[in-house]
């Protein structure tokens, strides 16, 4: 059995003028919490879409659980799970229709979909939204059927962009446990989000990702160096105060 | 506030063009269309104006015909974000009701089909021998019409935007449109007729009087009083208009209100507390079949036409009852299997030419997702068969009961199920080659003209093969010629279909961007 369950080796994705993802290296452990961070517009979201099969990288390529993700990613899009920073559904559909839906296009059991769906939804506390339509979700239920759509048919990877934005407290102790859980029976976690102290709390390992390549990989405790993550993570992607002056109206009011 | 909206919406409307030839070429073609179209119409107002006798009640008719579209439209195409300047994202700024409506209402009023409007109302401007107060008063009675058509539009088209998000709504949107479309179409037959008739009344008539108090009747009065110099008239007629005009803006501005209210939360809510069973997507009928990727994305495309989108289900009602008219009327002299061709071809287009639509971004989530996209594509492709071929066995039956002529039934269905399987291949290969996302309007203006293509060659290809069937329906049986047929149509559309879920396969990321561009 391969040691990672993912890697990335050389990773290029240029759009335009910019190079979004500039040569991006990574190798994640089976079994761990492995996070990303970086800056909005770092490329983190360019690399994970890269890493799932949705977005063709102009070099380099992905391994999933010894898979090569190109040319033809369906096989690795079967071993993964993945939940965008927007989660992109059939939003016509129910709750129950969506989670049907996709158990059956992967060729899942009928019973196996009703039994998980029923207990994905009542722990994502979605159970009592019958008939609602996945349009008239707010972005904190989306994100919650996004999850239960990309832990249905059981993956062995679960990719996730900015999973705990628009989720409250509740929600977001409810997610924790759910990934712990699932991370317990071995399965790998990869997140990308720019919030440092979820990051420091949930990740075994992490990666910090500047201008499209890897400024810094390692166990929290390495990347961070002895100082809190925040202060390290400001500094590897370099921070910016305000000039002397600078939006003195704001401490004006325009009545 | 009108101006800095108006400036808006012509930056919106610059970029709405796009770089694509397709799109440039609509944007181009509409505008000559509405401007040449006006000029004409104009022209034709100018001549009723100047004519008098029978010209002043075609005037009044012509106020009020030109007033239809404007208020049928929004049932036809309900929605309130128009791809023009949506009112949602207004509600952020520090706006009145009265702001927004007026500010809309100014950019509204920068469109082709307001263009033709004016051109054609201020016909009287260039009537013949008219003296100047005469032509500044037909310029004013066409400004206040414009506004008139455009308010009242865009207003009604807010009112039922609410009114759609309920399930009645829609089968009362499904059911209006349908009767719409015939009743265009019957009085279009019966234009002729309806025009003789005209011809032995005068704007004083019963139907003359009546049309001249309702607001777009009261419009073309308007411009034939002061053309008589009947002033007291003409005011008493403009001031219906302009009250006209205040209401339909005050009823845009309720509804723009009742939005900030939340009033439709609770509609919501109260759809939302019945309970759902664990396996609610596939409906009893496909419950009988193997479960799996086919079967699931038939199961969300029916469920998609007939339950979730009221554009859908106008789309799929509005061809099959132009179907039954043209069927009935054009090809009655070809026989009964031609007839029920001709309803086969109009009934299929619809809801098979562009398979994706519907879904939008959630296409995404099929690639994302590793879905087995022939397997989708060709569930998708003959989900369709479950209500067209009830409709063309129906139509066949009902069509020759009414020809006494039971002996061509079996032909006659063959020769339907022969089209709708043509056209459930060519819509397969047109859905993988021109999809476009039918819930936003203002992306896929380019694609119409394609689509319109893909239409016309459809029927091209169908009509050849009624060619094939004519010949070969001279040499042998019409039931041999329907079967030989019905398997050719079979055997191509399965091979159109198999390329199709090949290409698609091969490369879903085409698809993809033109469903959901943010994936660039």
């Amino acid at each position: 059995m391969v040691p990672f369950a993912l890697e990335a080796h050389g990773l290029v994705k240029v759009f335009g003028d910019l190079r979004a993802v500039d040569g991006v290296d990574l190798a994640i452990p089976r079994g761990t919490f492995y996070g990303i961070a970086g800056p909005n517009g770092a490329g983190k979201s360019t690399t994970l879409r890269m890493l799932t099969g949705l977005l063709r990288p102009d070099a380099g390529n992905a391994v999933l659980g010894g898979v090569p993700v190109w040319p033809d990613p369906r096989a690795a899009k079967a071993q993964v799970g993945f939940v965008p920073d927007n989660p992109v559904l059939f939003d016509r559909l129910t709750a129950p229709e969506m989670l049907e839906y996709a158990g059956l296009l992967r060729r899942m059991d009928p019973a196996v979909v009703a039994e998980r769906s029923t207990e994905l939804l009542h722990v994502l506390d979605l159970a009592d939204e019958g008939e609602k339509l996945i349009a008239d979700y707010s972005l904190g239920m989306i994100k919650r059927i996004g999850l239960a759509v990309a832990l249905l048919h059981g993956p062995r990877v679960l990719v996730l962009d900015e999973p705990f934005g628009a989720l409250d407290p509740v929600n977001t102790q409810v997610m924790e446990d759910v990934l712990q859980l699932y991370r317990r029976g071995g399965g790998t976690v990869l997140f990308a989000s720019h919030v440092m102290d979820v990051v420091q709390r949930l990740c075994d390992r992490l990666a910090v990702i500047g201008s499209g390549r890897v400024l810094a990989e390692g166990t929290v405790a390495d990347v961070a160096g002895g100082r809190n993550l925040q202060d390290a993570f400001v500094e590897l992607v370099g921070g910016r105060d305000l000039e002397e002056g600078e939006l003195s109206w704001l401490s004006s009011f325009s009545g | 506030m009108a101006l800095v909206l108006l400036r808006l919406r012509l930056a919106i409307a610059r970029r709405a063009r796009g770089h694509g030839n397709g799109a440039q070429l609509y944007f181009a073609t509409s505008w000559v269309l509405g401007g040449v179209g006006g000029l004409l119409a104009g022209m034709v107002t100018a001549v009723l104006v100047s004519g008098g006798g029978t010209g002043d009640l075609l005037l009044v008719v012509a106020f009020s015909g030109v007033f239809l579209p404007w208020v049928i439209g929004p049932i036809v195409e309900p929605t309130l974000a128009d791809g023009v300047v949506d009112p949602q994202r207004l509600e952020q700024f520090p706006l009145t009701g009265w702001q927004q409506v007026t500010g809309l209402l100014a950019g509204a009023l920068v469109a082709p089909t307001a263009t033709f409007t004016f051109l054609f109302a201020s016909g009287g401007v260039v009537a013949l021998e008219e003296p100047p107060a005469v032509r500044a008063a037909s310029l004013l009675v066409a400004m206040c019409y414009t506004v008139m058509c455009v308010a009242v539009s865009r207003s009604a088209q807010a009112l039922l935007a609410g009114a759609l998000r309920s399930r009645r709504g829609t089968d009362l949107a499904a059911f209006a449109a349908s009767l719409l479309v015939l009743g265009v179409y019957l009085f279009a037959q019966q234009a002729r007729a309806t025009t003789a008739a005209l011809g032995g009344q005068s704007a004083t008539g019963p139907l003359g009087t009546v049309l001249s108090w309702t607001p777009p009747g009261a419009a073309g009065r308007a411009v034939l009083a002061a053309r008589d110099g009947e002033w007291l008239e003409f005011v008493l007629r403009l001031g219906i208009v302009a009250l006209t005009v205040v209401l339909a803006l005050l009823a845009w501005a309720w509804v723009l209100g009742r939005r900030v209210n939340g009033t439709t939360l609770g509609q919501q809510r109260a759809r939302s507390r019945r309970a759902a069973s664990p396996l609610p997507l596939r409906p009893a009928v496909l419950r009988g079949l193997p479960a799996g990727p086919g079967v699931a994305a038939a199961s969300q495309q029916l469920r998609y036409f007939f339950l979730r989108s009221p554009r859908a289900i106008q789309t799929l009602v509005i061809p099959p009852v132009m179907g039954v008219v043209v069927a009935h009327s054009s090809f009655a002299g070809y026989g009964l299997a031609a007839q029920t061709a001709a309803f086969a071809a109009m009934s299929v287009v619809a809801g098979s030419f562009n398979l994706f639509g519907y879904d939008g971004p959630g296409f995404t989530y099929l690639v994302l997702g590793g879905a087995p996209l022939r397997r989708v594509l060709t569930g998708k492709a003959l989900a369709p068969l479950l209500y067209l071929l009830p409709l063309v066995a129906t139509f066949a039956l009902t069509e020759s009961a009414i020809r006494g002529a039971p002996e061509a039934i079996l032909p006659a269905i063959l020769a339907g199920f022969s089209v709708v399987a043509l056209g459930l291949g060519v819509g397969s290969a047109s859905s993988v080659l021109n999809p476009s996302d039918q819930s936003r309007v203002g992306l896929r203006r380019g694609s119409f003209l394609k689509v319109f293509a893909w239409f016309m060659g459809f029927f091209t290809v169908a009509g050849i093969g009624g060619g094939v069937w004519w010949v070969l329906s001279r040499l042998t049986s019409s039931l041999l010629t329907g079967l030989f047929l019905s398997l050719a149509a079979v055997v191509v559309a399965r091979a159109i279909l198999h390329w199709s879920g090949r290409r698609l396969e091969r490369d879903p990321y085409q698809v993809m961007l033109k469903l959901d561009p943010r994936t660039a």
